[in-house]
């Protein structure tokens, strides 16, 4: 029996053991990288670029942070989110009033930059699309449902039969350079078609300064952020283990022991339920004199059993033959008293105060003599 | 779908299953703390996943080592008949046939009304057997069946616990107590002590020839039998003693009137008590009992019967009676009685003086039923009207309650009065004095040889 529990323990063991190697060991597995990042070989990646460019002689950087107000770099800024946060945007416009370079690669920029775009009516169903740059004809990718918008200050630098694919803005002593294509710089596509011409036709590598990746907003911001990655360390494990916790909790709350009791009728009844009743009814009719009536019949009774004074004496009879033989009331009293109720007798009404008056005093003879 | 919500409900909520204990949870918040204290630092996914499986795997080896429902043996000793309000023990037996040993926690399935303290933390030696007995106070009489016992056990380290059910068919029978029955068994001459009569022989020559005996100074010389005295050479002297074999006849009023609380019970229960009571004592003393029990119908009949082996008869019949939302149909219950006794009875009425205060209709069956038996009515005096009357009339309503409480009783008294002078005693006593009452005015009604 124990052995065979035993058994059972070794058994988890090893299947543990199991679990933890076999994290270990599928950890060489292809790193998943999230595309445009300049470090991903992956076809979605931008490393092919990169390592032209760094090869070449131009001084290329990635930067995970805003722009510092620095003069004539180029900063590539491949499919950000749009910016949630104005602020941001606003550092990004100063940066190039400072006389940078931006070059925004997002397939639809509409709202970024203050820039507009338009729905393109593209009649050909063909991939890719003839672009013409300063009268050269490019067969480019078209990935895009919209054109940008050019204003009138703008120079229109890759347009075809839609629209403009590519423009060049200034924007004070810098300029904003927009393609709408991101898809021409990936690992995968840099080299097909005319790409490579069109990409280094429109993104000015020579003439600027140095070259900076931006990829602060594809990894500290924005949608792209792994959502295991989105709080701090402890706030997961509290959640973790709340849930687990709840659930032993519930577990353990929620298996009942002992049997089911039907919830009891109410059956207790007490036998002063219709004296109440009638009693309430009278306060309701105030019939004041009918219930000092009754009390004075009980208190003839109680003085009857105890001195055997007999009924049909009148009340200044028998609280006169009682005086002497109570403590608490002084004969003066009892007289005063017996003449009060003769006089309540004779009148046959008495109001609420009366009432309550004289039942406490009667309340007090019939304490005295039983 | 229904049969799976009820087989889903009773697995997961009610019937057999492993519930994590609070040590469990304790252990787990304390883990949770600490694992929450390294994140502050260090914080990774793998850790985490790994560190929660090796403790829920730790703490699960423990569920792993409880017994199965064939390991551990029960059963159930109870008694089959129980008196109500009289304590009553309860054992449970377990025989644990594991290498283990395992603390124990259980709930029977006894009704509501068996007032209980289960017992917990009840170990359970490996191999061993073990009794482990619980009280109970039964409230309420009656028939009741009790099957599913519900025990949990959980090994020393306690992280788990299991539950598990045992069907232990047992019937038991909640009946009116008998501590008054008993006392008057003992000894009827001290159970009647406070009451001031004995059991005696009172008219001299009237009644049954009992025995002969020593002639003593004080003995009628009317009564010495010279026959015996002759043979003896010593004086002897005849005793009688009453008659035997006179019929009782015992009413039950189950009606709405006698649902009402005492201290202890309620009014019918406090009836059933003396009724049997007195049942007893006639039985006794070779009388035959027959008891009605009714309502707005006849709930119950006992022929009469004789000997102390009828009382048992009367006691299965009578002992599950329950008060009716009804008013009682007297009419109906004295035509019965009279229907089967034809013979002249002493008929018993246990029931409440109020509704004949307030009815004049009854007195006229009564009335009748006086010209053949000798009827006498018992009723439970009420401590709630002596309250109400002796109340302070601190308001309006308070002295009206307490005008109408001494109306109450200034009219109850004149009732009483009427009925007497028809020949129909009623009497009034207090809960705890009924039986002790309704004996002795039996036994006064034997000596003064009036059935």
């Amino acid at each position: 029996m124990f052995g065979k529990k035993r058994s059972w323990i070794f058994g988890i063991l090893f299947f543990l053991l199991l679990i933890v190697v076999s994290v270990f060991s599928t950890s060489n597995t292809p790193e998943e990288y999230p595309p445009y990042l300049v470090e991903s070989p992956s076809p979605t990646g931008l490393k092919a670029l990169y390592t032209y460019l760094e090869q070449n002689g131009h001084d290329v950087t990635q930067e995970e942070a805003l722009p510092t107000m620095t003069k004539e770099t180029l900063r590539v800024l491949v499919n950000p989110p749009v910016f949630t946060d104005q602020q941001t945007e606003n550092h990004y416009l100063d940066y190039v009033r400072q006389g940078n370079t931006i070059v925004l690669a997002k397939e639809n920029p509409d709202g970024l930059f203050n820039l507009k775009t338009e729905y393109a009516l593209t009649g050909s169903e063909s991939e890719t699309t003839e672009a013409d740059y300063q009268g050269e004809k490019l067969e480019v990718l078209q990935n895009s449902f919209v054109r940008l918008a050019a204003n009138e200050d703008d120079n229109v630098l890759l347009e075809d039969d839609a629209g403009a694919l590519a423009i060049e803005r200034h924007i004070g002593e810098g300029s904003l350079i927009v393609l709408l294509e991101p898809t021409w710089l990936t690992n995968d596509q840099i080299t097909k078609h005319d790409h490579t011409s069109a990409v280094f036709n429109l993104i000015p590598f020579k003439e600027s300064g140095p070259v900076i990746f931006d990829e602060y907003s594809l990894t500290k911001t924005g949608g792209l952020v792994s959502h295991f990655e989105l709080y701090p360390g402890w706030a997961y494990v509290l959640l973790i283990q709340g849930i687990i916790m709840a659930i032993f909790i519930l577990w353990n709350q929620g298996k009942r022991f002992g049997p089911i009791y039907p919830v009891r009728e109410e059956t207790v009844r007490l036998s002063n339920e219709r004296l109440r009743a009638i009693a309430i009814w009278q306060a309701k009719g105030k019939n004041y004199y009918a219930s000092l009536e009754y009390q004075l019949d009980y208190l003839k009774e109680v003085i009857r059993e105890r001195y055997g004074i007999p009924y049909q004496q009148n009340w200044t009879e028998r609280l006169a033959g009682i005086a002497g033989k109570t403590d608490a009331i002084s004969t003066k009293e009892l007289d005063y008293i017996a003449q009060g109720i003769e006089t309540i007798l004779a009148r046959k009404s008495l109001n609420k105060q009366e009432y309550l008056s004289w039942s406490a005093k009667i309340d007090k003879i019939r304490e005295e003599v039983e | 779908m229904k049969r799976f919500k009820s087989l889903w409900d009773r697995l997961l909520f009610r019937d057999k299953g492993i519930i994590p204990t609070y040590k469990l949870i304790t252990y787990y918040a304390l883990f949770t703390l600490a694992m929450f204290v390294l994140s502050i630092w260090q914080f990774s996914w793998l850790f985490l996943g790994i560190a929660t499986l090796l403790m829920i795997s730790l703490l699960i080896i423990d569920a792993f080592l409880l017994p199965k429902k064939e390991d551990i043996e029960v059963a159930r000793t109870i008694a089959d008949e129980m008196e109500r309000y009289a304590k009553q023990m309860v054992t449970i037996h377990f025989h644990n046939r594991t290498n283990d040993t395992y603390t124990v926690r259980l709930i029977d399935g006894i009704p509501e009304s068996f007032q209980t303290i289960f017992p917990t933390n009840q170990l359970i030696p490996s191999g061993k057997s073990v009794a482990i007995s619980y009280e109970i106070f039964p409230q309420i009489r009656g028939k009741y069946q009790i099957d599913t016992l519900y025990i949990r056990l959980k090994t020393k380290m306690g992280l788990w616990e299991k539950q598990i059910t045992y069907h232990l068919s047992d019937e038991v029978k909640v009946i009116p107590n008998l501590s008054e029955t008993k006392k008057y068994l003992a000894s009827a001459q001290k159970y009647l002590l406070h009451e001031g009569i004995k059991i005696r022989k009172v008219r001299s020559g009237v009644g049954e020839f009992s025995k002969v005996r020593s002639y003593v100074v004080g003995d009628d010389p009317r009564k010495i039998n010279w026959r015996q005295s002759a043979k003896l050479q010593e004086m002897m002297t005849n005793e009688y003693e009453p008659e035997h074999g006179k019929s009782v006849t015992i009413l039950l009023d189950c009606g709405r009137m006698m649902g009402v609380e005492l201290e202890e019970g309620n009014r019918l229960e406090k009836s059933i008590e003396a009724a049997i009571t007195l049942a007893t004592a006639a039985l006794q003393n070779g009388d035959q009992v027959s008891v009605i029990a009714f309502s707005k119908e006849i709930k119950a009949v006992v022929p009469s019967g004789k000997g102390l082996e009828h009382l048992d008869t009367i006691l299965q019949t009578i002992y599950a009676l329950e008060v009716d939302a009804q008013e009682s149909n007297y009419a109906l219950a004295i035509q019965h009685a009279q229907s089967i006794q034809r013979k002249r009875s002493m008929i018993v009425l246990f029931s409440d003086v109020q509704t004949f205060v307030n009815e004049d209709y009854q007195l006229f069956y009564m009335k009748k039923i006086r010209k053949k038996h000798l009827f006498v009515m018992l009723g439970i005096e009420d401590r709630l009207l002596q309250a109400q009357i002796k109340m302070k009339p601190e308001d309006t309503i308070a002295a009206m309650e307490k005008s109408m409480a001494q109306k109450q009783y200034i009219n109850q008294k004149q009732v009483m009065r009427k009925w007497e002078k028809h020949g129909l005693p009623m009497l009034e006593a207090p809960a705890e004095r009924l039986a002790v009452t309704s004996v002795s005015h039996y036994i006064e009604t034997l000596n003064r040889g009036l059935l």
